[in-house]
């Protein structure tokens, strides 16, 4: 079972800023998804929606069809895990952690927990508050995992993992995703380690969507176009040109665009260097966009 | 899931009694060493129950505190895992009485103990202050005036710790309207203790145990509702490690 | 495993055709399942069937429904009469070009490929 998710018109105003600003997204059920977007740009307030932790000031946040806030139905069937994790009690040990989860949670597989809890090599005779960060988010993702809640969120929860428990996280995710399949949405400022791993990616910035689609296509879409400067302006005579690198007479530029395949013929035919590039790289440029246009 | 019936508080009374047990064991060690000490070095006999005078004083702020704990602490982790606010509110409201109760019995359980101890030590066992027992023959009434002072304080710390989740200005009006509250109660109570002496020197009502009991209830009950209100959007902020 | 240079679920059928062509895959052999390949690879289910369903429309791999996926029968066969057509423009071609680039003409060009011997590895 995985649940759809719809945010319609959604804006979040805080006293001092608006972290969401009339977003309308939908994601499809039962897939792996990768939200990206720079810090401060409403990744963790859109999850927050998600796990029904605060109201929108207006829109409306659906899952399954329905409002999901304040929904007694729905709202167990979501999880999202965030930093610290603040699902955990710190003052009490692992089993006690565990069995809150397992009230709280109508999914909730103890065996499962429990050869996470081996895996991860969480210790089992020490309050939480005396765990490292990376133990802590262990728990976290355990919990997150375990709970197999149909739709499960996981905002930065790798914070303090060293690499080899982070691609254990990974490949318990992917291994746990096959048996049972749920919605998946991954916040993560590590794009290259985990960007296999997403089916579809989402990138936010300044609060409203930028792009969405599967992984690959977003990044088919891009091309760096290397060569001479005029060339390459020529080239490229009407797109938005991100990532700007000059030296000389030799210029480079990252375009994003719907005619990328005409592009890429024409730019080699006129003798360019043209390359694809990386969704980490994509993300920069994409974001980036604000800051080059003040520097010009 | 089954969410027409109210959710259980089970593990949270489980939780917050053993703790009050343990609370209450503590503050009774500390009460017999008092009485052993007085006995020692006063040329006068304990004459007097120490403890009761001690748990009734110490009880209700001690159920405000984990009112306020439940609230500002054990609420966003529910709501966390996938909790309503309004289940959350269904389940303190199921937890305010087994919980009062229980650490009333836990005062009782004190106070029936520590007669056993007196008797053994030769020291005479009466209460102190205006209470409704007057000896441990009256143990319903003991447990009864502990309950209904008990039972507001906590719906009052469930209540100020609503409000500093959601609106903390609030907390201006809310504070001395639980002063008058409780206050109230332990006025109709007879008691000459608790807060609200300044409400003394204006009003004194007559004390009636069963106008008491009425209040008690009632002021939980809008307490409880205050803070329902206050929570009906509040947003859960993260709490960055 | 995977660079950026062409979509992640090409590189894997791309990486499969290699096997067909090689040999280490042969002909009739059931290949990993999509959630095998996914674990193994750690990339998403979805992306490996992609994959998978590229190299069926492009017949080096058939389905038995319930089973799984097999290696086609004449996928080696195809495959290789499609890189031989590949191999000029994609290989010669370039090669040509580099030559001319740097001055090596093609009687030189001719004179090594006439003197490297199969035998030799070249």
């Amino acid at each position: 079972m995985s649940l759809s998710v719809d945010f319609d018109r959604v804006t979040v105003q805080f006293d001092d800023r608006r972290a969401l600003s009339d977003l309308t997204v939908h994601l499809d059920g039962g897939k792996i998804y990768g939200l990206l977007g720079r810090n401060g740009a409403g990744k963790s307030t859109l999850l927050s929606l998600l796990g029904a932790l605060r109201k929108p000031t207006s829109g409306r946040v659906l899952v399954d069809g329905q409002e999901l806030f304040e929904n007694d139905v729905l709202t167990p069937q979501v999880a999202l895990i965030r930093e610290s994790p603040d699902v955990l009690d710190t003052d009490e040990k692992l089993d006690y952690n565990l069995e809150f989860a397992a009230q709280m949670r109508p999914g909730w597989d103890e065996p499962y927990a429990r050869e996470l809890v081996r895996k991860f090599a969480i210790p089992d005779d020490q309050k939480i508050d005396t765990f490292s960060r990376g133990q802590r988010s262990a728990l976290g993702i355990v919990i997150g995992l375990a709970s197999r809640t149909p739709l499960t969120m996981f905002d930065e929860s790798y914070l303090g993992l060293d690499t080899p428990s982070r691609y254990l996280f990974y490949q318990e995710l992917l291994a746990d995703f096959m048996r049972f399949q749920r919605t998946v949405i991954v916040s993560t400022h590590l794009i290259d380690e985990v960007a296999p791993l997403f089916e579809e990616t989402l990138i936010i910035d300044s609060g409203k969507l930028l792009v969405q689609g599967e992984t690959d296509a977003l990044r088919a879409r891009a091309r760096r176009f290397t060569g001479n400067a005029g060339t390459v302006d020529e080239v490229l005579r009407g797109e938005q040109q991100r990532g700007v690198q000059q030296l000389g007479s030799t210029k480079s530029a990252v375009v994003v665009s719907d005619r990328i395949a005409e592009l890429d013929t024409e730019g080699r035919t006129a003798g360019l260097e043209v390359e694809p590039v990386g969704l980490q790289d994509l993300f920069v440029y994409l974001t980036q966009e604000q800051e080059v246009a003040v520097q010009r | 899931m089954n969410v027409s019936t109210w959710p259980s508080p089970k593990l949270m009374l489980r939780d917050h009694l053993a703790f009050a047990a343990m609370t209450a064991g503590g503050l009774f060690a500390v009460i017999i060493a008092i009485a052993v000490v007085y006995d020692i070095r006063s040329s006068d006999d304990v004459d007097q129950s120490f403890w009761a005078e001690a748990v009734t004083g110490v009880a209700p702020p001690y159920a405000l505190g984990i009112g306020v704990y439940l609230m500002v602490v054990t609420f966003p982790r529910y709501v966390l895992y996938g909790e309503t606010r309004k289940r959350f509110f269904q389940r303190i409201v199921r937890f305010s009485i087994p919980f009062s109760l229980g650490m009333a019995l836990l005062g009782l359980a004190g106070w029936l103990l520590e007669s056993v101890i007196y008797r053994i030590a030769g020291w005479e066992h009466t209460i102190g202050g205006s209470h409704l027992a007057r000896s441990t023959r009256d143990a319903p009434h003991f447990v009864l005036e502990l309950f209904i002072t008990i039972l507001p304080w906590f719906a009052f710390g469930a209540l100020f710790g609503a409000i500093y989740l959601g609106r903390q200005s609030l907390l201006i009006a809310a504070i001395p309207l639980g002063v008058l509250g409780v206050g109230l109660v332990s006025m109709l109570l007879g008691l000459d203790e608790g807060p609200g002496g300044f409400v003394r020197s204006v009003f004194e009502p007559e004390p009636s145990t069963a106008i008491a009991v009425l209040l008690s209830l009632v002021i939980t009950i809008a307490a409880l509702w205050c803070m329902r209100i206050v929570t009906r959007d509040v947003a859960i902020q993260s709490q960055k490690a | 495993m995977f660079d950026d240079r062409s979509p992640i679920y090409r590189q894997i059928a791309d990486q499969i055709a290699a096997d067909v062509l090689t040999g280490t895959l042969s002909a009739d052999e059931q290949v990993m399942s999509t959630n095998q390949y996914a674990a193994f690879y750690r990339i998403n289910p979805a992306t490996a069937a992609k994959a998978f369903q590229l190299l069926v429309d492009e017949g080096v791999l058939y389905k038995r429904r319930g089973i799984g996926l097999f290696v086609a029968a004449d996928a080696r066969e195809n495959l290789q009469a499609r890189h031989r057509e590949r191999f000029y423009p994609d290989v010669i071609d370039p090669m040509l070009r580099e030559a001319e680039a740097i001055g090596i003409s093609r009687d030189d060009l001719i004179a090594y490929i006439a003197a490297s011997s199969p035998e030799d590895g070249i």
